[in-house]
């Protein structure tokens, strides 16, 4: 019986070592960072921003055609060499349709998280000043930013300023645009004040005081607030450390990697090849640059040789074209003769033979050092010339064109030599003056189709421009497709969404 | 016939009693076809031939040990006419002296003796391993078939012998009834999608439980780390009694696996066995792909196409479309060659397997050894398998009352992945493509969208890519008998899995060439552990008529993993691969991660089983269960279950009903759970991510997925009904089970909305239910000295339906296509899943439908036609209907085997009746999309001018819009397969020399594959599963894309026993 007793104890002192079970069930999450327990320092801090940047990096919005989808298609500048991507270019945009989807999700990702490090920074004591106001005034910044563009797709949208339960966040009704845009304008002047003038050579990219306030030119100048937006451009002009480049060119020319920010531009999304993380490189160049085998030259026999010269230029020719100049746009008889611009937008020879198709030279970069679906081409948001040519219109709307020239023709010095300044005007020939002046200056620039929407002739552009024979919008376009419609895997996850609005802005 | 009439009525008011009545008239008609599978196999038996004899003879039966065997069958041979002996293995038998009497007893062998002038007649019958039948295999122990109240399906021996898989589910395809096993891919080593009866969750996990000699490998495990060839036996548990005592673990079906031991073999004669073979294997049932010219003339067409052509009508403009002799054709046809890119990438692969195993008893000690060597070429070329696996079982009797054991196995394999993926091939890679440019370069790009893409021979000839995998699997056990009757056990046990994957990306690939990358290497490895340790203590006890079975037990399991990867790019040259990591020289291109995961389960278990006479068994079973990944308060959960047999050929009524010799009618009832949920899943996050500031690079952070809170376990509550009967001693068994089970608190990811949150948010909400029959039928048709037949014949039917969803009526499963909406979603009162889509009305062919439709300046004449439900003139969700579902109205397989002296014939079908298959590839190839393949169907297609009247769309009027999923994707994936036909033959040694050495040599050939039956366009219906893996995939089946094919394979092999 002893033996019995030895065994049985040994088994029953194995139970005993688990009686305290409790601990033995409880979780300890390593490997992962609980939000409980972050904001520590200012490292972190600036860790969080940082994420704020990497969402503009999705595909549905800056690395490929994303808000171009919407800011720089089915307007009256640009469309594809080809049958693609028709729902786009011929209005077919309906519910469940390209309706953004995409990108109405990755702008409330930023809202959301731009909230939330609002609410965690605010007087957290951990930061040191100069860190907390500077996440501060991106984190406005961008949460700015992602309303404007739901607010110009989308018209009411959904708002919040702090991250609420999920269950909260999931019955959002849609809220007035004027709200919004009123609280933003308030935010802009809030991170204007802590935001930086500028950063050192390895921060370029970051928001700065004119980021903030060229964003919020852009939302008065919306409004039609014509004052504000005057206001807001001059603290810019004179202010920033911001100036217009000598040579139009050389404000889109981003070969150099190194060397890729000019002084002109405001605010970019920063792009580089071979990142570590997927979406690092842009996509984007692709659709401004020919393709292979189809586009070039327009003499086939040419072929060969083209090819050739290319290579001994360490070039190639290989995207997708999806965004090519419209015929009339890119018909040289269309604009001044004189227009230096020309040869700097469109590009119809290259090294000595006719390509097929016009193109977007601004864009495009057919060196080899910038690869497919991977280009280094950052992605201008924000220059300095559209907000002379915002305070120039804002000033001739306020009190006609006497005060406007200045700004104008600050950027009409580089694109003529000699110089065509522009005088006696009067307001009217110089609002029509000036819808072209952006035109030729910001072309493909995102800038267009809510130009012609704030003036509303967005459907008389679109029913008279000639269009490629694959295309056919002006058959399609009505008063509805001014604002998208809510996507509808959003409406059937939230059916709060159509209580203000039935119809889904036209749409049902 | 009377026998015939009262089988077929019992069979019919089961399957009737069996479905509601809802379903009943839809299913009756299935049903009657399966009637008359019935019918004929049964009439089959019958006519096997009875005839009658006389006279008396009496004796005795007992077995070696002299004890009395009851219940032991004797027949006179030829007929049908029989006793069996009584309680002290008595009998007494009326036959003539020309007569042979065959003594047959489950556990023995059978024996025969010839009355001649006895009239007493004493039979010692051996004890055979065909004892184990009447033994199965449980969680946490064995039990006697007839005390079983539970549905266990058990696939013994010989089933399993020389079949030509490597892998365990290969090996369960078709023989078990409600386990269905679906293989995904044809790739060596790839897993089958097994489900036994139905889905039981959406989100969590459905795969069954894996449990191999008592150790809870999960349900994850790597069946490849198993030797088919070292198993005794499989267990599928299917019902709550069984199940409950897994607990949370056992919803989704247990699977027990049972290797081979010393046990029962004849004292002190080890038993070596070597069984060789080699197979080679083809593909077959291939995927047609349009050829080069005909792919040319569509995209000329394509090209040509213009949307003007207008057309009065009423005073309106209608553009319906023209075809633009005037544009250029971008491809000259002449000048096109075609490559048959499938053709390349294939091979004809061969397969060598090894076994060696050695197994013995002595008296304290039983073991069981072996060695099995397995590679495999795949079809793919440069792809396959290299594997060793060794096993040692051993028992020991340490004193009269202790006793340990362990088992140990130990793979290490190496697995060649695919360089190249066959489902892109088979989409995008053009057949105009050359795989080399005119300087004999690969070439680099699609040739139509002029994208890098990726060269499918470039990548067989360049890429490294391969899986190293060690796995242990070790546990031992004390075994201590404390007093009689009750016995103390102790396990412990543990899984270690080391794995590495290395993959090496040669400079010189062309899409890398291209952009002067150089080479990149990347190392993957995961770490995990699975500790197990158990104690049970059992009581079992006999007093008169009654018998008590009682467990009880403690368990705890500890799983985790860790994982690092790291990458590197930039390599100048090739030499080093993934073996030189420090070598790649771009340091922007470095990536390193690493990852831990943990659970924690915590349980009590319980099992009390009554019987009283072996007639009324009564079974209470449970668990209580802890786990981890809940929060404090809803940790544990209790998952009990009750189930009752009544053997009524116990009863003293059956005594006179000869003919039926088993017949035994059980059923169960309990709850069962499921923790479908990840480690950490209730604590809000920051994933990690990277920015760059000016090409500097920044680490940053954003908000995860949000964090699920207050969820609890999933319950399923399951019925179980079954019916075991058995015929003319056995020579006809007919099993019949009905189950139906209904999941609750569905842990179900559900969508936010995006102002919410990024990805889905898991919740306690919704209901699901499956209910389904499973049939038997094991018969003996002839049997005699040199011939035997018999057939087994199992069929299973299994309908679910989702009761409820929380708040939604409908959850969109993902879009697997490149184009089109949701293709399937899990709909209340429908199956789950249902393919969802618009009703396609082939093409437009009038300008009045056009006006109708108020489709002016979106469709064409021969553009493709939508119903649109809602007449919004947009195609989209809102028109969506449900236009099919994967689940088949019933599966099964029909196994035939003949022997004929040495010789043994096995053919073996397999087949699944009703479901649909969702062709995934319609989307581009009958839509035709410009840098895509084209399906050989669109050769019918509309042109202008030349057919305007077909279905099929026009070249160009849907290559860059929206097309919807619609009926047109969804096909019967119905089929029926010759899976295995297999010839063997034991050579005469017996009249030899040899036989004093060897003591059998067996020789076959195997047929895998041989044939199928079915109407599917894109090769084989059965390959068609979006993924295995758990959460939304593990639901989302039934989907084709050109997935890896599935082998015809010609196998030959050899087995000697010394």
């Amino acid at each position: 019986m002893k033996k019995i007793n030895k065994i049985t104890v040994i088994f029953i002192l194995g139970l005993l070592l688990f009686t305290n079970c409790d601990s033995f069930l409880e979780e300890e999450p390593k490997g992962i960072l609980q939000t409980d327990n972050f904001y520590n320092n200012d490292r972190e801090a600036v860790l969080a921003t940082n994420g704020l940047y990497r969402i503009l990096h999705r595909g549905s919005l800056y690395r490929t055609r994303g808000l171009d989808n919407y800011y720089v298609n089915g307007a009256d500048l640009v469309g594809p060499s080809r049958n693609v991507n028709g729902n786009i270019h011929n209005y077919l945009i309906d519910e469940g349709v390209a309706d953004g989807n995409g990108t109405w999700g990755a702008l409330y990702e930023i809202v959301r998280n731009a909230s939330d490090i609002i609410a965690r920074v605010d007087g957290n004591e951990n930061l040191s000043e100069t860190i907390r106001n500077q996440v501060l005034g991106e984190a406005y910044f961008m949460r700015a930013l992602a309303y404007f563009h739901l607010t110009n797709l989308w018209g009411d949208v959904p708002y919040f300023r702090e991250l609420l339960p999920i269950q909260e966040l999931s019955v959002l009704t849609r809220v007035s645009k004027n709200i919004i845009t009123t609280d933003m304008k308030a935010d802009l002047e809030v991170a204007f004040n802590l935001l930086p003038d500028s950063y050192g050579d390895a921060e370029l990219g970051r928001a700065t005081k004119a980021a903030a306030k060229t964003l919020q030119a852009k939302y008065y100048l919306f409004d039609k607030e014509w004052q504000l937006t005057i206001d807001a451009c001059n603290e810019i002009i004179d202010k920033s450390p911001h100036r217009l480049l000598a040579n139009f060119a050389d404000v889109f020319d981003q070969t150099d990697k190194e060397n890729q920010i000019n002084e002109e531009h405001i605010f970019v999304v920063d792009f580089t090849t071979e990142g570590v993380f997927g979406d690092a490189g842009t996509s984007r160049t692709d659709d401004y640059t020919p393709r292979g085998s189809r586009d070039e030259p327009a003499d086939v026999s040419q072929r060969a040789a083209f090819l050739q010269d290319l290579e001994d230029r360490d070039e190639e020719m290989t995207g997708f074209a999806f965004a090519i100049p419209l015929p009339e746009f890119a018909d040289k008889a269309n604009w001044d003769a004189d227009d230096l611009r020309y040869d700097a937008t469109i590009v119809q020879e290259y090294i000595g033979y006719r390509l097929k198709f016009p193109y977007f030279r601004k864009f495009w970069n057919v060196t080899t050092t910038s690869p497919r679906f991977d280009h280094h081409e950052n992605y201008i948001v924000f220059r300095l010339a559209d907000v002379y040519l915002m305070a120039a219109e804002a000033e001739n709307e306020l009190n006609g064109p006497a005060n406007a020239y200045v700004y104008v023709n600050e950027v009409r010095k580089r694109a003529f030599d000699p110089d065509k300044p522009w005088s006696g005007m009067t307001q009217d020939s110089f609002r029509e003056a000036i819808r072209d002046e952006r035109k030729f200056e910001l072309a493909a620039e995102g800038h267009r189709k809510m130009d012609l929407i704030r003036w509303g002739i967005l459907l008389d552009v679109v029913k008279s421009v000639q269009h490629r024979p694959f295309n056919n919008p002006a058959a399609n376009i009505q008063e509805k497709h001014l604002l998208l419609p809510i996507p509808q895997q959003e409406l059937l996850l939230n059916p709060n969404l159509l209580i203000t609005d039935p119809t889904n802005n036209g749409y049902r | 016939m009377q026998h015939l009439y009262v089988i077929i009525k019992i069979l019919i008011t089961l399957i009737i009693f069996n479905f509601t009545s809802e379903k009943k008239q839809t299913m009756l008609k299935k049903i009657n076809k399966m009637k008359f599978r019935y019918y004929t196999l049964i009439l089959f038996v019958f006519l096997s031939g009875v005839v009658f004899s006389q006279s008396t003879i009496s004796g005795v039966v007992t077995d070696n040990n002299k004890i009395p065997i009851p219940g032991v069958s004797i027949i006179i041979k030829g007929t049908t006419k029989g006793e069996s002996t009584d309680f002290d293995g008595k009998f007494s038998i009326k036959a003539s002296p020309n007569d042979v009497l065959q003594f047959i007893s489950l556990g023995y062998s059978n024996k025969e003796v010839k009355v001649g002038n006895q009239t007493s007649i004493n039979v010692i019958l051996e004890e055979s391993s065909e004892q184990l039948e009447e033994i199965v295999v449980i969680g946490y122990g064995t039990s006697n078939k007839k005390e079983l109240v539970s549905s266990v399906s058990s696939i013994k021996g010989d089933a399993l012998e020389n079949q030509p898989v490597s892998r365990v589910d290969q090996a369960l395809q078709g023989r078990a009834a409600g386990v269905e096993v679906v293989s995904n891919s044809g790739a060596p080593g790839a897993g089958a999608t097994i489900r036994i009866r139905g889905n039981s969750s959406i989100n969590g996990n459905n795969n069954p439980l894996f449990v191999i000699d008592g150790f809870i490998v999960g349900t994850g495990f790597n069946l490849n780390n198993l030797n088919v060839n070292d198993i005794e036996s499989i267990e599928v548990l299917k019902d709550a009694t069984a199940l409950s005592i897994y607990g949370t673990r056992g919803a989704a079906g247990v699977i027990l696996v049972t290797t081979k031991s010393g046990k029962g073999l004849e004292s002190g004669k080890p038993s070596i066995s070597v069984n060789v073979y080699t197979s080679v294997d083809q593909v077959t049932n291939e995927i047609d792909i349009l050829g080069g010219e005909d792919y040319v003339n569509y995209v000329n067409e394509a090209g040509r196409f213009t949307p003007g052509r207008p057309v009065n009508f009423g005073g309106i403009p209608i553009a319906v479309g023209r075809t633009d002799d005037s544009l250029p054709l971008q491809y000259d046809p002449s000048q096109v060659q075609t490559t048959d890119w499938l053709d390349l990438v294939t091979q004809q692969a061969l397969r060598n397997n090894l076994d060696i195993s050695i197994r013995g008893n002595s008296e304290n000690i039983n073991y069981y050894s072996s060695v099995n060597y397995f590679s495999q070429e795949g079809l793919l070329r440069n792809s396959g398998i290299d594997r060793f696996i060794f096993r040692n079982n051993m028992d020991i009797n340490l004193t009269s009352k202790l006793k340990a054991g362990f088992r140990l196995n130990v793979t290490r394999q190496k697995r060649e992945n695919n360089k190249i993926n066959y489902g892109n091939i088979v989409s995008s890679v053009l057949p105009i493509r050359s795989v080399y440019d005119d300087n004999g370069n690969f070439t680099a790009e699609n040739p139509i969208s002029g994208s890098l893409q990726r060269n499918p021979i470039a990548d067989l000839e360049l890429r490294e890519d391969h899986d190293l995998v060690t796995n242990i699997i070790a546990n031992s056990y004390l075994e201590y008998e404390i007093a009689k009757d009750l016995k103390l056990k102790s396990s412990f046990g543990a899984t270690l899995n080391y794995f590495k994957n290395n993959r090496y990306l040669p400079g010189l690939l062309p899409e890398r060439l291209d952009t002067e990358l150089g080479g990149e290497a990347r190392v993957q490895t995961n770490q995990s552990k699975n500790i197990l340790q158990e104690n049970t203590i059992t009581y079992k006890k006999v007093f008169d008529r009654h018998s008590i079975n009682v467990l009880g037990g403690f368990t705890w399991q500890k799983i985790n993993s860790e994982s690092v990867s790291t990458l590197a790019g930039g390599f100048p040259f090739d030499v080093l691969e993934f073996n030189g990591l420090g070598i790649g020289s771009d340091p922007e291109t470095y990536q390193v991660a690493s990852g831990f995961s943990q659970r924690t389960l915590l349980s009590y278990l319980a099992r009390f089983t009554y019987s009283y006479d072996k007639k009324y068994v009564l079974t209470l079973a449970g668990r209580y269960d802890g786990s981890s990944v809940f929060e404090d308060g809803s940790k544990y959960a209790f998952f009990p279950s009750v189930g009752a047999a009544w053997n009524i050929d116990e009863e003293s009524f059956m005594k006179d009903i000869e003919f039926i010799n088993r017949f035994k009618v059980r059923g169960s009832f309990g709850i069962v759970g499921e923790q479908g949920i990840s480690p950490f899943n209730s604590f809000d996050r920051y994933n990690p991510t990277f920015n760059y500031f000016n090409e500097n690079l920044n680490s940053a952070v954003v908000l995860g997925s949000p964090a699920s809170r207050g969820l609890v376990w999933e319950t399923t509550e399951q019925l179980d009904l079954g019916l075991e009967i058995g015929f003319l001693q056995n020579r006809i068994s007919f099993e019949a089970g009905y189950y139906k089970k209904v999941t609750k608190d569905l842990l179900l990811n559900t969508d936010i909305p995006n102002t919410a949150g990024v990805g889905r948010l898991t919740r306690n909400t919704g209901s699901v239910q499956n209910q389904g029959v499973e049939l038997l039928l094991n018969t003996v048709n002839v049997r005699n000295d040199n011939f035997k037949w018999t057939s087994s014949l199992s069929i299973s039917a299994n309908r679910s339906k989702v009761l409820d969803l929380g708040d939604e009526d409908i959850i969109l499963l993902q879009n697997t296509g490149n184009q089109g909406n949701s293709s399937a979603a899990l709909i209340v009162g429908q199956p789950f899943p249902v393919f969802i889509g618009a009703e396609y009305l082939g093409t437009y062919q009038d300008p009045q439908q056009i006006v109708d439709d108020n489709r002016i300046g979106r469709s064409f004449l021969g553009s493709p036609r939508f119903r649109d439900l809602n007449g919004d003139g947009t195609i989209n969700n809102q028109d969506a209907l449900t236009i099919g579902s994967p689940e088949a109205d019933f599966f099964g397989g029909l196994r035939n085997t003949f022997t004929y002296k040495g010789f043994s014939l096995d053919v073996f079908f397999q087949g699944s009746y009703g479901n649909e298959v969702f062709n995934v590839l319609t989307q581009t190839s009958y839509y035709g999309r410009g840098d895509q393949n084209l399906d050989p169907r669109v050769l019918n297609r509309w042109r202008e001018g030349v057919d305007e009247v077909s279905n099929i769309p026009r070249a160009g009027t849907s290559t860059s819009v929206f097309n919807p999923n619609s009926t047109v994707n969804v096909e019967d994936g119905s089929f029926l397969r010759l899976r295995t036909v297999s010839l063997s033959y034991d050579l005469p040694i017996k009249s030899t020399s040899l036989k004093d050495v060897i003591r059998n040599i067996n020789v076959y050939v195997i047929g895998n594959n041989l044939a199928l039956f079915s109407n599917f366009s894109l090769g084989d219906p059965e390959v068609n599963n979006f993924s295995s893996g758990s959460g939304f995939n593990s639901v989302s089946q039934g989907f084709a894309s050109g997935q890896y094919p599935y082998a015809r394979s010609i196998l030959t092999g050899v087995k000697i026993e010394f």
